[in-house]
């Protein structure tokens, strides 16, 4: 006999990304979620987001690695608010452990706009939804630009790339339009930032997208 | 995709199907997945066999489709895959539509005793 459910398997996590939402909704926070290899430099763009924003926004940083704080401590030097979440072997943040760091933090200040760095990996943290208003792609030109075609969920589901290290660029065989006509091939309307984090270049658009 | 995580999820929603249907005994499972976070039939189907305890679940078959994402004529239905990108219909000149399928994993059906 055949029965039809139509069930979704993880909906543990999606409960959690609800609970998520209702507390961003409730607190009028924007969560952000980077998502990127380790040593795209997802800290780095945090740091220099920190100091585009200035004082105009209330920020607060989750971060999440398998080990150490030294994220955290980065970040924290910056005279923002921020969490550490260090998961001892799992590749992802799930919306559980969100949930909980966002109680965490909340004890030290309201927000206006929290961001996630998750752990460095392009494949899982796109599988687990946290709850966020978007998930940022972040890709350096170091990495080498079949990247996107090779993660096609993470490039997909993103509403935003950030293409880092354009200063390293010319060091490098990365061809930058090739990278960009993959990323429309999986997503339409997601808009592209090409930045450089050590000088700026290219912030004020990606400052304009975050505050919107 | 962690394909443990995905059968403690099966296995949840079996048993909560079980208990809700009455039935006794799980002969298969049909998943459908999205293009881009597909699971290992395989992989899966071992991961399953090693977590089922039970007589009720023990020899199910698992089975996996992937769905792709489609273009689709809003006036006459015909059908394209991915490539090429088109946005009128060649025949009826109507708008095409990209239907791309959700990134979740979902059991579509059961085949039970």
């Amino acid at each position: 006999m055949q029965i039809k459910v139509m069930d979704k398997v993880l909906a543990a996590n999606d409960v959690w990304a609800g609970e998520v939402r209702k507390l961003l909704s409730e607190q009028k926070i924007k969560l952000y979620n980077l998502i990127g290899s380790p040593g795209a430099g997802k800290t780095t763009l945090l740091e220099r987001t920190i100091d585009a924003l200035g004082s105009s926004l209330r920020i607060g940083v989750i971060e999440g690695d398998i080990a150490t704080s030294r994220d955290a401590e980065r970040i924290g030097k910056k005279g923002v608010a921020v969490y550490q979440i260090n998961t001892g072997s799992t590749c992802h943040l799930d919306a559980h452990m969100v949930h909980k760091a966002l109680l965490e933090i909340l004890k030290q200040s309201k927000f206006d706009l929290v961001f996630v760095e998750n752990v460095g990996n392009l494949v899982c943290p796109a599988e687990f939804d946290i709850g966020e208003d978007a998930k940022i792609a972040v890709l350096s030109v170091t990495e080498g630009d079949d990247k996107v075609e090779k993660y096609p969920l993470l490039f997909s589901e993103a509403r935003a790339m950030a293409v880092t290290k354009l200063a390293l660029l010319k060091n490098t065989n990365f061809d930058l339009t090739a990278a960009k006509a993959a990323f429309r091939k999986l997503n339409a309307e997601a808009p592209i930032f090409e930045l450089d984090s050590l000088s700026g270049e290219g912030f004020a658009a990606w400052i304009d997208f975050l505050r919107s | 995709m962690h394909e443990l995580t995905v059968v403690q999820g099966i296995m949840e929603v079996l048993e909560r199907r079980r208990r809700e249907r009455g039935f006794r005994k799980i002969r298969g499972v049909e998943l459908v997945c999205g293009p881009y976070n597909c699971l290992a039939e395989d992989s899966l189907q071992f991961w399953f066999d090693v977590l089922s305890s039970t007589e009720s679940t023990r020899g199910a078959r698992l089975h996996v489709e992937r769905l792709r994402t489609i273009f689709r004529c809003s006036h006459c239905r015909q059908e394209w895959d991915e490539h090429p990108e088109i946005q009128a219909c060649p025949d009826c000149r109507a708008v095409v539509h990209k239907i791309v399928p959700d990134n979740d994993i979902f059991i579509r059906q059961l085949e039970v005793e």
